[in-house]
């Protein structure tokens, strides 16, 4: 029976032992089976309990607050799906929805494309480590320093872009660069994407320096040219890469929070929050932390659901090939 | 003697490393009520005014030195943080014995929930010192529930270098207003200074205009028995628009005058803007950067755009309040008792050079001065500002459409429909 499997191991084990030994000794002691048993459970212990109280049990809460109305004074009101429901008429909601794409898109298609290219630049530049470490110094600041530096250039009175557009006689292109929509939400993607491209630019280098001389050699030989060697040989062998890349700037771009707030804060009139900024709005300014936490659902299922169906999506691929 | 063994070491080692790690505070609350005889030695004072915590210091050492309580600081750097921190502590003995907060409906709130204390009896002993209008802010079924922290008439502050320059004097009507306006345009100098940046300042010119055009009508408004489509509000919205139209406004997505970075400052003080429609709080920060009160920059009322209604200007006020449910509240309230009397005030007037709500002390800036004696000479009403004297709601709608009309102005109307429809939800929900 499967209940005499364990002392008939330990009694196994002991006498497979040689006399004297640390598991002849263990075994033999009274609580030694359930230590050794035990003991990979209590090394995981502490960061489950981290998990636990710092995500899941917020995320539970959160999940509950989403289905009362509560202004921070009073106890919740269970009002079931309500604020759900007037998530979809709420303009300032459908606003930051689409400002979220714009951002998902942005910052993945010109963070991912522009690290790329200069990665490739990097590879067989003689000057790459300084470069290298130029480029990588954004990524070393706060997103908050990221939107006061900004900040001061985009502003349309005093800001250096439109001063030096003035200055160069192109004064008809200065724009409210932060208080147009949707362009203000446009420039803090430049803003964003000026901070994550160290650290994808050093991804992409590594997946090049990886990759293995034989298949481009095999290809030049072959009478490839240099875009055909990069379309068809380099950029698959770095898909992994990618991958990865992708996915950590696809995260990122759906929690951006400390950029928008300190350019903007969501404004002007709220046109360029995104769901991040509506969340903390509503719950944090307007007292209303039944409607935030359902706002923080929506972003929350969202980010999970893109990134699940992204995941699996790839790795579809991969088995394919 | 006994000696010293492993369990005794285990045990003795422990206990210091325990007590080491207990928080300061928390040794502090399970020994506090044991200070001196005349109660808590220090009372806990939470606020978001990080900028004012050498004179909070100041005045609680003033306390101290007159036989109460010191103040121990509790500060926010975030408003909404500290909102937030108050609203969900305040029913909860963790909440400390005073704060500051807002007049008003956001007062009401806090009120209603039973976080603030009667300081009735504070009140009435200092009757003959403070004016019955002011009291009015902080009042609610009858009782009052804080006393002011600061005292700030809206004036508009103007560069008077400039002023002299162009031999402007500061305007007594509608009439004067205008040859300012339009002779500091001709002159390169933008006349007033005007900004979203920080959300709030969008409604010093809705609230300036409507006050300047109709006090009764805003009155009724803050109160829910107007609307904000009312033919009244159209046309001090339509006067708004002319003026920016006209270019009497600073660009308000550029220029910056909160209590962050303040672009305005430096316009102001260069000559490039001339005037400011500002709490008179505002003064020290324009001294602070190297003006003078009275021979640099100067303050006048805003003149009434429409003649025959009556003088009012706009105050704000925010109140000290005494928690409720907070672990020293006698001692609170006779800490809050002392800050309201001559002696109280004249500390807080000295470490500010705020002008003190008591009529029997004297205010340390001449432009204040001035506007109190015009104040009382003109039979002024004082009025409170907007951002406290409607629903927060409302308020939180309305600054992100004004915002939006400052950027383009046009037909106020469709901005004053989403605004009424806000408003027609908050009031349906208030009894």
């Amino acid at each position: 029976m499967a209940s005499d499997a364990k002392p008939r191991k330990a009694k196994a084990r002991k006498a497979a032992a040689p006399e004297g030994t640390e598991v002849a000794a263990e075994a033999s002691r009274p609580f030694g089976r359930l230590a050794a048993a035990a003991a990979p459970y209590l090394y995981v212990t502490p960061m489950v309990l981290l998990v636990g109280v710092f995500l899941l049990y917020p995320a539970a809460d959160t999940m509950w607050l989403s289905l009362t109305k509560w202004n921070g004074i009073y106890p919740p009101t269970f009002i079931g799906f309500d604020n759900y429901l007037n998530l979809w008429t709420d303009p300032v909601f459908i606003t930051a929805s689409l400002n979220t794409v714009y951002w998902v898109a942005g910052v993945m298609l010109l963070q991912t494309a522009l690290g790329l290219a200069l990665a490739v630049l990097l590879n067989t530049s003689p000057l790459a480590e300084l470069y290298k470490r130029i480029l990588y110094l954004p990524a070393a600041i706060s997103g908050a320093a990221i939107g006061v530096i900004w900040y001061a250039i985009f502003n349309n009175q005093f800001g250096i872009l439109n001063a030096s557009l003035r200055f160069v006689g192109l004064g008809a292109l200065t724009q409210a660069w932060l208080t147009t929509p949707p362009l203000n939400t446009f420039s803090m993607i430049v803003a964003a994407v000026w901070q994550g491209l160290g650290p994808t630019i050093i991804l992409f280098l590594v997946g090049l320096q990886t990759i293995p001389r034989d298949p481009i050699e095999a290809a030049q030989t072959d009478g490839a040219n240099a875009w055909q060697v990069f379309r068809y040989v380099t950029l698959p062998l770095l898909r992994p890469i990618t991958v990865v890349v992708v996915g950590i700037n696809l995260i990122n771009s759906f929690k951006v929070f400390d950029i928008i707030w300190t350019m903007t804060q969501g404004g002007p009139y709220r046109s360029s929050e995104t769901l991040a900024v509506t969340m903390f709005r509503d719950s944090f300014v307007s007292f209303e932390f039944g409607y935030g936490a359902s706002v923080a659902m929506v972003l929350t299922v969202v980010t999970f659901a893109v990134a699940v169906f992204y995941i699996r999506a790839i790795f579809r691929r991969l088995e394919v090939q | 003697m006994e000696t010293l063994t492993r369990r005794t070491a285990l045990k003795l080692g422990g206990a210091a490393i325990i007590a080491g790690a207990i928080p300061p505070w928390l040794l502090e609350a399970c020994t506090s009520g044991g200070g001196t005889p005349s109660g808590a030695s220090a009372l806990q004072l939470s606020n978001d005014k990080v900028t004012w915590k050498a004179w909070f210091e100041q005045e609680g050492a003033a306390s101290k030195s007159a036989g109460g309580s010191s103040w121990k600081l509790n500060e926010y750097a975030d408003t909404s943080t500290y909102q937030a921190a108050i609203r969900t502590s305040g029913g909860s003995s963790k909440v400390p014995d005073l704060y500051t907060w807002w007049s008003g409906w956001l007062m009401k709130e806090i009120v209603d929930a039973g976080y603030a204390a009667d300081v009735s009896s504070l009140w009435d002993k200092e009757s003959s010192a403070y004016d019955k209008g002011l009291r009015d802010l902080f009042t609610f079924n009858g009782k009052t529930y804080g006393a002011p922290l600061y005292f700030g008439p809206w004036v508009t502050l103007y560069n008077k270098q400039v002023f002299d320059k162009y031999q402007l004097q500061p305007p007594k009507n509608w009439n004067d207003m205008q040859h300012v306006l339009q002779t500091l345009k001709s002159k390169g100098v933008t006349p007033l200074g005007a900004t979203i940046d920080g959300r709030w300042p969008a409604f010093i010119y809705f609230e300036t205009l409507l006050v300047a055009t109709d006090p009764d009508l805003y009155t009724k408004l803050m109160a829910g028995k107007a609307k904000y489509t009312d033919p009244g509000v159209v046309e001090a919205m339509n006067l708004w628009g002319q003026l920016i139209n006209a270019g009497y406004f600073t660009d308000p997505s550029s220029v910056t005058f909160g209590t962050g970075s303040s672009t305005f400052l430096t316009e102001f003080s260069q000559g490039r803007a001339a005037m400011l429609q500002i709490g008179s709080w505002y003064e020290p920060t324009i001294t602070g950067a190297g003006m003078k009160p009275g021979v640099d920059f100067g303050g006048f009322i805003f003149p009434n755009a429409k003649s025959g209604i009556q003088n009012s200007i706009i105050i704000e006020s925010g109140p000290l309040v005494v928690a409720a449910n907070g672990p020293h509240k006698s001692d609170a309230i006779n800490s809050l008792g002392w800050f309201m009397s001559k002696a109280g005030q004249e500390a807080w007037i000295k470490a500010t050079a705020f002008t003190s709500a008591r009529s029997d002390v004297a205010s340390p800036s001449p432009i204040d001065q001035q506007l109190l004696a015009d104040m009382k000479a003109g039979g002024y009403q004082q009025i409170n500002r907007y951002w406290e004297a409607t629903p927060h709601d409302i308020v939180e709608t309305a600054i992100d459409e004004f915002a939006k009309f400052m950027l383009h102005p046009g037909d106020p109307m469709p901005i004053l429909q989403n605004i009424q429809k806000k408003a027609d939800s908050v009031w349906a929900t208030i009894k």
